[in-house]
């Protein structure tokens, strides 16, 4: 069983991390400075999530979502507390290991920016693979798979400019699930979008994740984001205080070949 | 009018610290280019003043049209190196000028706004060229020719001319900011959009021909022409042949490499071939500019190396050898200032595009790429073309003087001189694009605040 143990209300203090967790989190602590002006990022936080699972951590400006997302990415070494990701203690790990982890286990989509422009879409969703050692044919095959599946079949020669916005994250996700990761880590992922392209966005995102088996962390300030995944964590002042389950999220579309 | 100069002024006293890079770079180019044009046009004022003294009839008065020749060669790079200075000043302000559309500015307001910046620079970076070439001076006096070295009052300049090369400098950087300003689109919504890079024509092949054609015309008549108009008058049609057909080899050259770079993409196998290629056919103008007049000198250069050869072996005719001799030195001088203007405009380019791409350096440094994949790519895109155009040129040079062999293996220092040049301003080249690693690293570095 997934748990979670916020630190304010609602909480359930002392709870048993599960056994199938895909990452657990615990006691997480990020400092920025010293003495009296010292300020915490993260001020004590467990996380556990399992494989699948999509969880969305919401929270205003400055509550400490996107550094504890950076910190369950191993992108950030946090103060304390340790993060463990299939098995493997990040925080233990040296920089190339977790670089090395993190091309394997895990995949990004961000809110903009992410895609190289000069590059056609498939070879921007290839490139994770290629740069794993994958041979450039099965690289792009496989990323050719993936963007037909999130219906942008027909569109693999483009480039980032000459797709829409919604078209440019769907092929940020494939980027993400072309490695198969475990984890996949959005970062306000609609952030630039319209209402109705996040909505679609989202759709594809929460249901190819889904379909590929990973988990799924989605950080944003947006509430009506979080409806489309199975649980949330509401954080402040680098806490998380309070989690609640979404009583049924919305149909995903967006299919993963197996 | 008033309101975009007092918020020019403004943005100036409140420049964040992040914002000094680029400004600073665009000087350096300015300063380089500034230098390159006095050196040459001090060269040509030394040789005529020479020629005035020796009087027509003597091989002085050739010196200064093929200094002229010199001038032509390095007039296209220092012009593209100018106006990649003022589009780099373009480039990097378009996120500021959205947010001036956005608090009320016209278009016409931060026009001059850009305009005001790029002066600024092209004016501070010629007047450093213009410090730079006094500097320097003493050192070009050393170079001997007609058989004796400079004074330094010969190179130096008078106020006219100093004048007239900031006002170039200064008129390249205002014409090329206003066309960048064009390809910027500056929305109110904060929203600063870059229109798609315009396409090479094939056309371009065109006016090539054409040159090439009346080029040859030219040469055959050459020996007529003299005859009738002097053979001084002669050279200088074909000093103006040669600075039309470097115009149009410069406008060949991108649609060389974007060939080059589709080559490449296609038979790539690594990421890390695969990204330096998709950026040469993405912006093949930007690294023609770094490799484009350093081939074209080397080619030059490579030509003229049998020089000593041939001066060694013919001995009859002093004068003549020394105007042999002193083609070959000049054309190495030549070659030297070519690779400091293409390692600057590498440095630049280079330097430029690690700051407009950090977003997505940094997205693919979270997704696991190593930064010494994304070093390898700049690497390999900054010596891939210079290996096929300035290697492909000082082989075809090579060709060219082959049926000379003999004279070559009795004299091989010209060649070994053109060599070690050669390999100099290749090496200066590369090392100028190692330069932006550091900036890169901090681009990527993970362990500061993600934007």
């Amino acid at each position: 069983m997934t748990s979670i143990r916020p630190n304010g209300a609602g909480g359930v203090p002392g709870a048993s991390l599960g056994a199938v967790d895909i990452l657990t989190a615990r006691g997480l602590v990020m400092a920025y400075g010293d003495g009296p002006g010292a300020t915490r990022a993260l001020d004590g936080v467990d996380v556990a999530l399992r494989a699948g699972e999509s969880v969305a951590v919401t929270g205003p400006s400055g509550s400490g979502k996107t550094t504890l997302l950076h910190c369950l990415a191993g992108v950030l070494r946090p103060t304390s507390g340790t993060v463990e990701l299939a098995g493997a203690d990040l925080t233990a790990m040296s920089d190339a290991h977790r670089t090395r982890l993190r091309r394997s286990a895990v995949g990004f989509v961000f809110q903009s920016g992410q895609l190289l422009p000069e590059l056609p879409a498939q070879e921007n969703a290839a490139l994770p693979l290629m740069l794993a050692g994958v041979d450039r044919r099965t690289a792009t095959a496989r990323a050719r798979e993936l963007l037909g599946a999130l219906g942008l079949g027909g569109l693999e020669l483009r480039r980032p400019g000459q797709l829409s916005g919604g078209q440019v994250q769907r092929v940020a996700i494939a980027r993400a699930l072309v490695g198969s990761p475990q984890v996949v880590f959005a970062d306000e992922p609609t952030g630039a979008l319209d209402q109705a392209t996040g909505e679609e966005v989202l759709g594809t995102l929460t249901g190819a994740a889904r379909r590929a088996g990973a988990a799924l962390v989605v950080v944003t300030h947006d509430p009506a984001v979080a409806r489309w995944c199975g649980r949330t964590l509401a954080m402040r002042d680098g806490r998380v205080v309070r989690e609640f389950r979404a009583p049924a999220a919305p149909a995903a579309g967006g299919g993963v070949p197996s | 009018m008033s309101g975009a100069l007092r918020t020019w002024l403004a943005l100036l006293r409140h420049r964040d610290s992040g914002g000094h890079l680029p400004a600073v770079l665009a000087v350096v180019a300015f300063a380089a280019a500034t230098w390159a044009v006095l050196t040459v046009a001090g060269g040509v004022q030394a040789f005529t003043g020479r020629a005035r003294l020796a009087g027509p009839e003597s091989d002085a008065a050739l010196y200064p049209l093929l200094a002229s020749v010199s001038v032509a060669l390095l007039v296209v790079p220092s012009a593209a190196l100018g106006g990649a200075a003022a589009r780099l000043t373009v480039a990097r302000r378009d996120e500021r000028l959205a947010r001036l559309r956005l608090v009320g500015a016209t278009s016409a307001q931060t026009g001059l706004v850009a305009l005001l910046d790029a002066g600024l620079q092209a004016v501070a970076g010629a007047a450093a060229g213009v410090v730079l070439n006094l500097l320097a001076t003493p050192a070009v006096a050393l170079l001997r020719f007609q058989g004796r070295a400079f004074e330094p009052a010969e190179l130096r300049l008078g106020p006219l001319p100093v004048a007239a090369a900031v006002a170039a400098v200064l008129v390249v950087s205002l014409v090329s900011c206003a066309v960048g300003l064009r390809r910027v689109s500056t929305t109110p919504l904060g929203v600063a959009q870059r229109l798609p890079v315009k396409t090479l024509s094939r056309l371009r092949v065109l006016p090539v021909l054409v040159v090439g054609l009346a080029f040859a015309a030219a040469f055959r008549g050459l020996g007529s022409l003299a005859a009738g108009v002097g053979l001084g008058a002669a050279v200088l049609v074909l000093a103006v042949l040669l600075a039309g057909t470097f115009a149009l080899y410069n406008l060949l050259g991108p649609l060389l490499l974007s060939l080059l770079g589709r080559v490449l993409a296609a038979r790539a196998r690594s990421a890390a071939t695969l990204l330096a290629a998709r950026r040469l056919v993405e912006d093949p103008r930007g690294a023609w500019r770094g490799v484009g007049g350093i081939a074209l000198v080397t080619f030059v250069a490579g030509c003229l190396s049998v020089v000593p050869g041939m001066t060694a072996t013919d001995g009859g005719d002093v004068e003549g050898d020394a105007l042999l001799r002193d083609t070959g030195t000049g054309a190495l001088v030549t070659l030297v200032v070519a690779a400091v203007l293409a390692a600057v405009s590498t440095g630049v380019t280079q330097a430029s595009r690690v700051l407009d791409a950090a977003p997505q350096h940094r997205a693919l440094h979270l997704a696991g790429a190593d930064v010494r994949v994304l070093h390898a790519a700049r690497s390999r895109e900054t010596w891939v073309p210079l290996l096929v155009t300035a290697g492909g040129a000082a082989l075809t040079s090579l060709l060219v003087v082959s049926p000379l062999l003999a004279v070559l293996r009795s004299a091989p220092v010209g060649v070994l001189l053109f060599a070690v040049c050669a390999a100099g301003g290749a090496g200066l080249v590369l090392l100028a694009s190692r330069a932006s690693r550091p900036l890169l690293v901090r681009s990527v570095d993970l362990q500061q605040p993600l934007r």
